[in-house]
């Protein structure tokens, strides 16, 4: 049997193919040509010693700041807004919106403390500024409705499921994964066993997306969706026997481990969430530096930390191994 | 050699130009061919790449870092000629490859895979994943050459190649859901 190459040795080969073609020699010859045309820029030496040079520089340096400050304030006054990281910077703060449900409601006596206000206020740790969380239903985040007053919005939606064309997204800070749950009794264990069968799914969740599939074909042959409003009523369906499996929206891997009646299908996709903001604010730089950010503090296991510590010690900050 | 083309062509010297451009010339277009994933833009981004760097190379104070210096422009340049083609329009030239290698593991369909894939990254993560797999240069020689912070590469090339992960992981659940019809 052949053994599967990683991912890593697919790239590398896959590059190592796509590299073999030969590099045009007109494009070449078109560029020497053309560079006789261009002057090269030179710096010009400073005809005195190092000392005044140095002063001189000083004082060059000294007014091109106060020359630019100048320049800055004069552009204020004729320039639309300024982009989003220079006025959450000169404010200081940072007003991160978080949904007032799922993955914010530790328990039911805590109230709303969860995943998302760890990652904001880590995430404003790392960019130097003050966190004002907001509670916003996610229905709001996206319509934009009412002033959220929100720079930043975490939706936990997937980014497949955020307009590009209204919002710009970062890249992901942890993946949530949908299950296709049966009961152990059940003795099924392919999707083949779940042919023509009910499946339950949350409406509007992406697990009930994967679910109805793509261009009319769904990933279960002949499968009927049931559409219930919670895991919950999935659950009630599923080990009453109304359904044959359920594709899970919130339960996370702690929850399924609580389970021993129930095991997963390999089938929905794990889904990544990121941070998003509204073209409309120039989110542009700030984006920016939340990507630089996140990818800090997945290197030095923060993301792993706070994942660890509010998913019952699972680590959801990188996608599902195969 | 190079040392004394770059310090020639530095002082103006178009010959040591023209040998240091021939030499740099192929793997540039390579490099660009694989980020921008069509071959018109990539002429246009080692053209504006070499030029940029005629221009500049009085400015370049280490002829040792000709190479990586080079890298550097070529980068900025591709992301220029990225934005200008988002901008002018939406279609995606398809680059076919010039050898096809066919075998029972079903490399063809992972290619198609890792291609989807790649397209969908940010021409950054785009860059990390080219430098790291295909130049072979390690997180920080990357960061090095873009002048980018050693985590923020690392954390492109974890990313980039989580996506390419998810990209043919996809392939093979789209197999078994036909398997199993």
């Amino acid at each position: 049997m052949t053994e599967r190459a990683t991912v890593e040795e697919q790239i590398a080969r896959w590059f190592i193919e796509e590299a073999a073609v030969e590099a045009p020699d007109r494009v070449l010859h078109k560029t020497v040509t053309a560079t006789h045309q261009i002057t090269q820029v030179r710096r010009r030496v400073l005809p005195f010693d190092s000392s005044r040079r140095r002063m001189t520089l000083l004082l060059a340096a000294t007014l091109l700041v106060a020359g630019a400050g100048i320049g800055a304030a004069g552009a204020l006054l004729y320039r639309a807004a300024p982009d989003l990281l220079t006025r959450v910077t000169s404010a200081g703060v940072v007003a991160v919106a978080v949904r007032p449900d799922h993955p914010q409601v530790v328990g039911t006596t805590v109230g709303l403390d969860g995943f998302d206000i760890d990652v904001a206020r880590a995430l404003g740790s790392q960019l130097g500024l003050s966190v004002d969380v907001r509670p916003v239903p996610v229905t709001d985040m996206l319509a934009q409705q009412g002033n959220t007053g929100a720079d930043l919005f975490l939706p936990s939606l997937g980014t497949a499921a955020i307009d590009p064309a209204r919002f710009a997204h970062s890249v992901p800070y942890y993946w949530w994964p949908h299950y296709l749950l049966v009961t152990v009794a059940s003795g099924r264990n392919g999707l083949a066993d779940l042919a023509g069968q009910q499946i339950c799914a949350v409406d509007g969740d992406a697990g009930k997306a994967w679910l109805d599939g793509q261009a009319g074909v769904r990933p279960i042959d002949r499968s009927t969706a049931v559409t219930l409003t919670s895991d919950a009523e999935c659950l009630a369906a599923l080990t009453s026997g109304q359904v044959a499996a359920m594709v899970t929206a919130q339960m996370g891997p702690a929850d399924l481990a609580a389970r021993p009646n129930l095991t997963s299908i390999p089938g929905p996709p794990s889904e990544p969430r990121g941070v998003i903001a509204p073209l409309a604010s120039q989110p542009g730089s700030l984006m920016a530096a939340v990507d630089a950010a996140l990818g800090s503090m997945l290197g030095d296991g923060t993301l792993t930390q706070l994942s660890q510590n509010r998913f019952g010690g699972y680590d959801l900050t990188s996608p599902p191994a195969e | 050699v190079q040392h004394d083309l770059v310090l020639a062509a530095s002082r103006g010297d178009h010959e040591a130009f023209e040998a240091l451009a021939t030499g740099s010339y192929g793997r540039l277009y390579t490099i660009a061919r694989l980020i921008l994933r069509d071959t018109y833009l990539a002429e246009d981004a080692v053209q504006e790449a070499l030029t940029s760097a005629w221009r500049n190379l009085p400015a370049l104070r280490d002829p040792e870092r000709f190479d990586g210096w080079t890298y550097r422009l070529l980068v900025n340049a591709c992301a220029d000629a990225s934005r200008a083609h988002r901008r002018a329009t939406t279609d995606i030239r398809v680059v076919h490859p010039a050898t096809v290698v066919d075998d029972a593991s079903g490399w063809i369909a992972d290619r198609d895979q890792l291609d989807r894939g790649f397209r969908r990254l940010r021409p950054e993560h785009r860059v990390a994943l080219v430098f790291h797999f295909y130049l072979g240069l390690s997180a920080v020689e990357i960061a090095d050459v873009l002048g980018a912070p050693v985590g923020t590469v690392k954390s492109r090339i974890h990313y980039a190649t989580a996506m390419m992960r998810s990209a043919l992981e996809a392939d093979d659940r789209d197999a078994a859901v036909g398997g199993a019809r």
